[in-house]
């Protein structure tokens, strides 16, 4: 597909947005209501007569915290699936800047996942594929908007997943969606045998495992053949100091690690549902203000405190806000993002994260 | 307000509303605002899918693709006026201010028009497809319910109106959530001024503050009724109460302030000493002495804490500091 071709009379393609392992993702602009979409579409040799199927199951989902299935079209021997397009970034890209999530943005992250998780849950519908590339967050440093995409691709993937599982080991696929989703994937996904077909509880081990990503800044099982060996063997990276050592972040820190804790159970059933980890998540205190991007100016009582300066203005910080595995300098980790408070003369910045 | 087909959507094989509009020169305004409103994309906002053209009855006539909403409306007199309801009039205010936002006016506020979808998640239908209220009196009475519009579209003649009549409109279905049996001066044709006293009764169990701001929505004045995206503050501030929490951390170890330990003193010996109170919404500063400063800026006993911040206690080299965070739970539909 190239930039103006029209689908249906009415999907204009605009720029081809990305390709991920099974489908091409198009920046389409729907005429007839003057919005943006996503125009997505199986890449040849596909499963291509499951996408229809796809489509249905990811259509019954209605929750702001999925990205809208709009449409569904079959032209020629061509099929298309048109998705509410979210401006943003997915959470691969975002974790790349941050590293880790302080915990008060990563419990927003889990709230609003859960959300979304318990919507799709509710209609019958399982993700399979839960990972950071799937779901997109507004661009900038606030994740105030964020949006699980592929629903739709729950029963390829499953056609995907029984063919590898086929072949006798799904961890030997080649399928670049398999390695994809290897990190997050349930052990009763991971060595299913032809004719398994693991349910919700694998969903909530892949935003137990997503979340273990985003708050530490690691896989916990690690990428690819290590993933499945590191499952298999119940081996599981530790968490890093960093999330504990300062008292400031500690108690929301433990909290969280212990609902992560609850999702990455063995035992499917012994998992928490997705309502019990939305109904946790809203008895979790955490700051929801605005974030800001500053960059440090320099530092006074011996490195206790400092400002910096960002688009909102200058803020003063103390050091006992730096959250995360770098330590804030006026060098290499001079950028950071923060919420304000009142102060005199500046407002406070809090807490202080170093971002990329 | 034109006639509902329900529809199944035989590709994604899902249930669809379409919507069919009557003919006429307010077609293309609702066109318009339909599209607006699929710009928008408020969470509280029915999904239009299409825009479609029927000849089912003869002639073309338009009609809109939406979503089907599996829920029902919110039932007047359903509702006590306590924490549960005021979070489906928060949900509600949220929604008319996104649309607000965009300078659009529903123009047909009422709870049949507000459903609660399986999630629980408030969705208002029917934006802008009432007609334009500039018509003659005979018309009126397909606007909508009476009882729902403010004074100024009574008024004979060309009426100028703005979102404000939704906030009437907002006050109006609040009002009803908790009490069937409207005060005489809103039934009455126009509504005349009410006073508080009377709406204060009906809205008695909410907190006095958002008693008040409720009561400013039907000010008979439409510039005293207040922004939607005022009111859903102000709700949201309310549905957080007693669920805040302060992390005051001294000497390496995390305490507490919430709705179980209300109250903390803080004592730096010979520089200073601090008394905080939480009240269910603010912390608050019941004592101080000597020399103390949040974020840098003296206080005075009542100042509310400026959400985070580090306490100061004492001047140069004898400086101690204290932080204070404040955290909440997330308000959510
Ligand atoms: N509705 C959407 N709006 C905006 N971006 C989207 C939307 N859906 C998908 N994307 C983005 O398009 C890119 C490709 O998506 P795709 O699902 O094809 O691949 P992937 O998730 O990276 O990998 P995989 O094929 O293994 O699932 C991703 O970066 C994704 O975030
Ligand atoms: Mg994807």
């Amino acid at each position: 597909m190239k930039a103006g071709d029209v689908v249906s009379d009415r999907y204009v393609v605009q720029s081809h947005f990305a390709s991920g392992g099974m489908q091409d993702v198009y920046l389409a602009t729907d005429k007839l209501l003057n919005t943006n979409v996503a125009l997505k579409t199986p890449q040849a040799g596909q499963a291509d007569k499951r996408f229809a199927r796809s489509a249905k199951f990811a259509a019954r989902v209605n929750h702001h915290n999925v990205a809208k299935t709009l449409d569904y079209v079959e032209e020629g021997n061509q099929r298309f699936l048109i998705e509410e397009f979210v401006v943003g970034e997915n959470l691969e890209l975002k974790l790349s800047r941050f590293g880790a999530l302080d915990p008060h943005l990563g419990a927003r992250v889990l709230h609003h996942l859960a959300k979304g998780i318990a919507a799709s849950h509710h209609a019958g519908v399982v993700h399979r594929d839960l990972k950071p590339s799937n779901v997109i967050a507004e661009d900038g440093v606030n994740l105030h908007e964020l949006k699980i995409t592929d629903f739709g691709i729950a029963t390829l993937t499953e056609e995907v997943f029984d063919e590898a599982a086929k072949d006798g080991d799904l961890t030997r696929s080649t399928s670049g969606t398999i390695r994809g989703a290897l990190p997050y994937m349930a052990p009763e996904m991971m060595f299913r045998k032809p004719g398994d077909h693991p349910d919700k509880p694998s969903d909530i081990w892949s935003l137990g495992a997503m979340m273990f990503r985003i708050l530490s800044g690691e896989y916990p099982f690690g990428v690819y053949l290590d993933a499945a060996v590191n499952v298999k063997n119940k081996t599981r990276a530790a968490w890093p100091a960093f999330m504990t050592s300062n008292s400031q972040y500690k108690p929301l820190s433990l909290e969280l690690q212990a609902v992560v804790e609850q999702c990455l159970n063995y035992d499917p059933a012994s998992r928490p549902t997705a309502d019990q980890i939305v109904k946790l998540c809203g008895e979790l205190c955490y700051i929801n203000v605005e974030r800001h991007v500053g960059t440090i100016d320099h530092f006074i009582q011996n490195g206790y405190s400092g400002f910096a300066t960002g688009d909102s203005g200058t803020v003063f910080f103390s050091m006992e806000s730096a959250y995360g595995p770098r330590r804030p300098d006026a060098g290499r980790n001079g950028k950071i993002v923060y919420s304000k408070f009142p102060g005199t003369p500046r407002d406070r910045g809090h807490p202080i994260v170093v971002v990329d | 307000m034109g006639e509902i087909i329900e529809c199944t959507d035989i590709h994604l094989e899902r249930q669809v509303i379409i919507k069919r509009l009557q003919p006429g020169v307010e077609q293309r305004r609702i066109v318009d605002e339909q599209k607006a409103l699929a710009a928008l994309r408020s969470k509280h906002v029915v999904q239009l899918f299409d825009i479609i053209e029927l000849t089912d009855r003869g002639p073309k006539e338009l009609g809109l693709v939406l979503e089907k909403i599996n829920g029902k409306p919110i039932t007047p007199g359903a509702y006590k006026a306590d924490k549960a309801s005021l979070a489906v009039l928060w949900q509600i205010a949220c929604g008319l201010a996104d649309i607000h936002a965009r300078g659009i006016v529903h123009r047909d506020v009422k709870p049949g028009n507000i459903l609660i979808d399986g999630e629980g998640v408030v969705k208002i239908i029917d934006f802008g497809l009432a007609r334009s209220m500039g018509m003659d009196a005979k018309t009126h009475s397909v606007i909508g319910t009476p009882l729902f519009m403010a004074p100024e579209l009574w008024q004979g003649g060309a009426i100028s109106f703005d979102e404000k009549i939704d906030v009437y409109a907002f006050g109006v279905t609040a009002l009803a959530l908790v009490d069937t049996t409207p005060p005489t001066e809103l039934i009455a044709r126009p509504p005349l001024p009410v006073g508080g006293a009377t709406l204060s009764k009906s809205f008695a169990g909410y907190p006095a503050p958002l008693i008040n701001l409720l009561t400013s929505c039907f000010a008979s004045d439409a510039a005293k009724r207040p922004k939607m995206s005022v009111v859903a503050d102000a709700i949201s501030r309310h549905l957080l109460k007693d669920q805040h929490r302060a992390t005051v951390v001294l000497n390496g170890t995390p305490n507490f302030l919430n709705s179980k330990n209300r109250a903390i003193k803080l004592n730096a010996a010979g520089v200073g000493s601090l008394a905080i109170e939480y009240d269910g919404l603010d912390f608050r500063v019941t004592a101080v002495s000597g020399n103390v400063f949040l974020n840098n800026t003296s206080i005075v006993t009542g100042n509310v804490l400026p959400g985070c911040c580090v306490i100061t206690f004492g001047v140069d080299r004898n400086r101690r500091f204290v932080t204070f965070d404040v955290s909440s739970p997330e308000v959510m539909p």
